[in-house]
């Protein structure tokens, strides 16, 4: 069994975990004037993440965002997984495909795509369907906003929300949805009641996903954000490629992680904690 | 545990799942605190009947009726009826205390009167105990009583049990069957069960309605259904039939004959175009050939070809000198000793006239 594993071990030791705990190891140390990284070892380059403002703003950005695009990204997906799982085998086919389809187009491209749709003015498609058919009289300015970020995310990270929730609903037993309707529940307490906790472990599976994926994203907020948006991954950038920085580039890096890790192992610590396993079994 | 017996009428019950009709004209009166069992093969129709009750499905056409008022339209979780299903659909997240209250929650009641009623209901099953634990903590006939405290706390109009007990092995079942009647009984509340156990229909249900390919083929008490079946598939389907196909025998308006066999009928034949006489294995006797002549009606000669022994009840298959098969039960009287009738053996099988029932062909 283990033997299966070792070519995957292998890879992921040589190719992400060294370079990982390198970079890392960067964060506490110096660059001197000519570029290169070394002793002294200095928590310096923390400190300057956590007293300078603008990277506290970041910070801030990037959990708003990620947290508001897992919320929509959810609420999207449930009604969308319930149809998957209730529908005909033939239609919850072409359900799922249409769910999965936006993923043979690259980030990049759906990213420009926002574009234009957010564009401010009544050149933006979004504005002028709004403003044709009255909704609003002043064209909205989406465009280089933390809502647009969201909205590039929620539609990049719409299946990876759908499809661990329809498997988790499709393991509910239909008897039970039943038995709650003969007990006097209306179709929203059906959901509130045996649907959503019953299907927590596909919802946490999907947060993990879209929360780590948005965290860590670099296009969405460089093509839909603009500087009011910056995030976690652009700042990064800006530091290993603009500014030369390593060291601080290395500090950012580790906060992601740290942010990510954190957040991953208390929901998987929180799925499978005694209570929630034997409410499940 | 209060719940008054409603009366439930079901009026031209139609269900059209596409081009295929699931229910086709069910119509059923039920009285007020009686058991009524649907019974039928898989696909007969009887679940979606038992749904369409619940609300849980809607009817194409026709009536659901209950006490004078027609609640067809009124959506399930409207209806007040107190569900049982096959595999018990207790919220696995929930305790079992969790679960009996949950119907009482949704009716917005009073968390003192809730708790209340909760240890009632399960004082009535014997598990107010268990109302701390988990249901994958308890066995599956202790999750059958939660489920039907769960279904009684909320004192349903109608009590709906889907196949209730055929998760549950033999001996549990029967035991069952006979605590879920009493407490039934007791309640007074009017019940539908679907079943495909024929024992279990007879044990339980004050009516059995057989049901097949969406109809209801009869309905009547358990002993009018076993005794006096309307057809061949209710015949079978209810206990052991031995099936004779007969024509008019000129010899009397009252004797139909099936080969070189005679059977006599009390009171005059009815005009059937291939009447089909059924005889029930335990209305068969058993003689020694030599102890009796295989002449005359009502008699015929066979051979032993198994003996089996089922407790209470010997089991004799036998052949017929036609080659056809004639099965036969037999009362096992310890105090009579028993009796030498082994494989081979050449017999004479006798039954009264009574026992001939006619059925259309």
């Amino acid at each position: 069994m283990l033997v299966l594993l070792l070519p995957m071990t292998l890879f992921l030791l040589l190719f992400f975990l060294l370079p990982a705990i390198n970079l890392l190891g960067y964060s506490i140390q110096t660059q001197n004037a000519q570029g290169i990284i070394g002793a002294p070892l200095t928590l310096a380059h923390f400190a300057k993440f956590f007293t300078v403002d603008l990277y506290l703003r970041v910070l801030w950005n990037t959990l708003r965002i990620s947290f508001w695009t897992c919320i929509y990204t959810a609420l999207l997906a449930y009604p969308v997984a319930i149809a998957i799982v209730s529908a005909r085998p033939t239609l919850s086919r072409v359900i799922s495909l249409i769910v999965i389809a936006p993923l043979v187009v690259s980030v990049v491209v759906r990213a420009y795509g926002w574009q234009l749709i957010l564009m401010a003015g009544p050149g933006g498609a979004l504005n002028w369907l709004l403003l044709s058919i009255g909704v609003i009289s002043e064209p909205l300015s989406l465009l280089y906003t933390p809502t647009a970020v969201v909205i590039g995310q929620v539609h990049v990270n719409l299946p990876m929300m759908v499809l661990p929730l329809a498997a988790a609903i499709g393991k509910i037993d239909p008897n039970l949805r039943d038995a709650a309707r003969t007990l006097g529940a209306p179709w929203w307490e059906v959901f509130l009641r045996v649907t959503l906790p019953l299907s927590m472990p596909g919802l946490v599976a999907g947060v993990i996903i879209v929360f780590s994926l948005t965290a860590g994203a670099f296009v969405t907020p460089v093509v839909l954000g603009g500087p009011s948006a910056l995030m976690l991954g652009n700042l990064i950038e800006q530091q290993i490629f603009t500014v030369f920085d390593w060291p601080f580039g290395a500090v950012i890096s580790f906060i992601l992680i740290f942010i990510v890790i954190l957040l991953n192992t208390t929901l998987i610590r929180f799925v499978e904690s005694r209570k929630f396993r034997r409410a499940q079994a | 545990m209060s719940t008054k017996s409603a009366a439930l009428r079901l009026e031209g019950l139609y269900k059209q799942y596409g081009k295929s009709a699931a229910v086709q004209d069910v119509s059923l009166s039920i009285e007020p605190g009686s058991m009524v069992a649907l019974l039928g093969p898989s696909g007969c129709g009887k679940t979606t009947c038992l749904r369409m009750v619940a609300g849980l499905v809607e009817p194409t056409a026709g009536a659901i009726v209950l006490d004078g008022a027609d609640i067809t339209r009124v959506p399930v979780h409207k209806r007040n009826v107190g569900m049982l299903f096959q595999n018990y659909a207790l919220f696995p997240q929930l305790t079992v205390a969790e679960n009996v209250a949950f119907g009482l929650k949704m009716r917005r009641m009073a968390k003192a009167e809730i708790a209340k009623r909760i240890a009632k209901a399960l004082q009535m099953v014997q598990l107010h105990s268990f109302s701390d634990r988990y249901p994958s903590q308890l066995s599956g006939g202790q999750q059958q009583r939660v489920a039907l405290a769960r279904a009684l706390v909320i004192e349903p109009d109608l009590l709906l049990l889907d196949e209730p007990l055929g998760a549950l092995d033999k001996g549990l079942r029967e035991s069952m069957q006979v605590e879920l009647r009493l407490l039934q009984r007791k309640l007074g509340i009017t019940t539908i069960m679907v079943t495909h156990d024929q024992d279990e229909a007879l044990t339980m249900a004050d009516q059995v309605i057989v049901m097949r390919d969406g109809r209801i083929e009869q309905g009547g008490t358990p002993k009018v259904i076993y005794q006096k079946p309307n057809s061949q598939f209710v015949a079978t389907f209810l206990g052991a039939s031995n099936l004779f196909h007969c024509q008019m025998d000129a010899a009397g308006p009252n004797i139909l004959r099936s080969g070189p066999f005679r059977f006599t009928v009390d009171g005059a034949v009815p005009l059937t175009a291939n009447p089909v006489i059924c005889l029930r294995p335990e209305s068969i006797s058993i003689a020694a050939a030599s102890a009796m002549n295989a002449e005359g009606p009502n008699r015929a000669s066979a051979t032993i070809e198994q003996v089996i022994y089922r407790g209470p009840v010997m089991h004799y298959h036998m052949k017929l000198e036609t080659g056809q098969p004639l099965v036969a039960y037999e009362q096992v009287r310890p105090l009579h000793g028993s009796r030498a009738i082994e494989v081979g053996d050449a017999v004479v099988a006798h039954w009264e006239p009574s026992s001939n029932h006619i059925l259309p062909g």
